[in-house]
């Protein structure tokens, strides 16, 4: 036997629909952290930060081990961030090219933001630096323009 | 400010949050994430991107909207904005991420729980829907989880959002509804509670 479906809906379709609501939630929960982390992000969104595009895929970022992940870069209309991610000893270990000297970017790990200064060199780095979903923050240059906020890589 | 109720529809809480965000109150943006992020996260889920992928989609889903705000010209129409945004970022993904033919991206596979403990703490009610819902399309399992998300004044906006034609789901049963309704109803184990 085959329900009518050409019918407006009935008790029993709205309880299946509960039903099915509260299996899917038992089935695949949203993760605890998910509206604080996004909370956070429109915090800094606020700011009028631009978020830079991922030049290279998440995914494949993802895929790799630290070892052998080799480079990330994110690439914005004002900057360029070139981050490696590289091991010492059992550590996390970042270093970073912006595009220029002098600009503050801020690694945000989490709740927690550690902000370092580009050398004349544009290079910028963290050590050590826990696992996990990692961003990156980069204040302008000049008065008025737009900080820049990278897409969350996994380390 | 506005005080939506919180037992009326999802789409009409989405809208009053949205409301009052773009008059400049800065909370109501934290109560339209908590509202809608759950529906999110089934659409993105839905379209077979991992927890991870998932997680990152809904954060970029966020984002558009704050840099969009000021084009979305009906409140009412945040939640199906923000679903359709959502989807299309997800399929974006998954182009990026996979090598398959692409008409495949069309029908993606869906996350299942494989964890034993997962499926184990479910009762028994649910599993039994669990198993009958698996054996639907995948792109049924796609409209109905996220239909599910909802309330009845919210289903013809959530399946539209999704992509299916006016009419088919809300205020009409629907196939992928009408499918799932009678394996439930055929199964002698599967009782409503």
């Amino acid at each position: 036997m085959t329900e009518n479906y050409d019918v407006p809906f009935d008790d029993i379709d709205v309880a299946i629909l509960d039903a099915l609501r509260r299996t899917v939630a038992l089935a695949d929960p949203v993760p605890p952290s998910l509206v604080g982390d996004i909370d956070f992000t429109l915090s800094l969104a606020a700011m009028n930060a631009e978020l830079a595009a991922l030049t290279t895929e998440a995914a494949a970022v993802r895929a790799a081990s630290p070892e052998n992940a080799e480079s990330v870069t994110f690439t914005s209309s004002t900057m360029t961030l070139m981050v490696v991610i590289g091991r010492d000893d059992s550590a996390i270990r970042l270093d970073a090219w912006v595009s220029g000297g002098g600009i503050t970017v801020e690694m945000i790990h989490g709740s927690e933001r550690s902000a370092a200064v580009s050398d004349v060199n544009g290079r910028v780095s963290w050590f050590p630096v826990a696992p996990g979903l990692v961003r990156f923050l980069i204040q302008p240059l000049t008065a008025g323009g737009r900080p820049v906020i990278t897409p969350a890589i996994e380390l | 400010m506005t005080t939506p109720d919180t037992e009326s529809s999802l789409g009409t809480r989405a809208a009053a949050a949205f409301v009052d965000y773009r008059a400049g109150d800065a909370q109501a943006l934290h109560t339209l994430v908590a509202v809608v992020t759950p529906v999110l996260w089934h659409v993105v889920r839905s379209c077979g991107l991992s927890t991870q992928a998932a997680e990152d989609t809904v954060q970029t889903t966020w984002l558009r909207l704050v840099e969009h705000a000021d084009a979305i010209t009906s409140p009412q129409a945040v939640l199906g904005w923000l679903c359709t945004t959502a989807k299309r970022e997800a399929w974006r993904v998954q182009r990026a991420t996979r090598t398959v033919d692409p008409v495949a991206d069309l029908e993606p596979d869906l996350p299942t729980p494989h964890d034993p403990a997962q499926v184990a703490a479910m009762r028994d009610e649910a599993r039994r829907l669990w198993e009958h819902f698996v054996t639907l399309s995948p792109k049924c399992q796609q409209i109905l989880r996220v239909i599910s998300m909802g309330g009845a004044p919210d289903y013809a906006s959530l399946a539209t959002a999704m992509g299916v034609p006016v009419g088919s789901i809300g205020p009409t049963r629907g196939r992928c509804l009408a499918a799932l309704r009678t394996a439930l109803l055929s199964d002698p184990d599967w009782s409503l509670t």
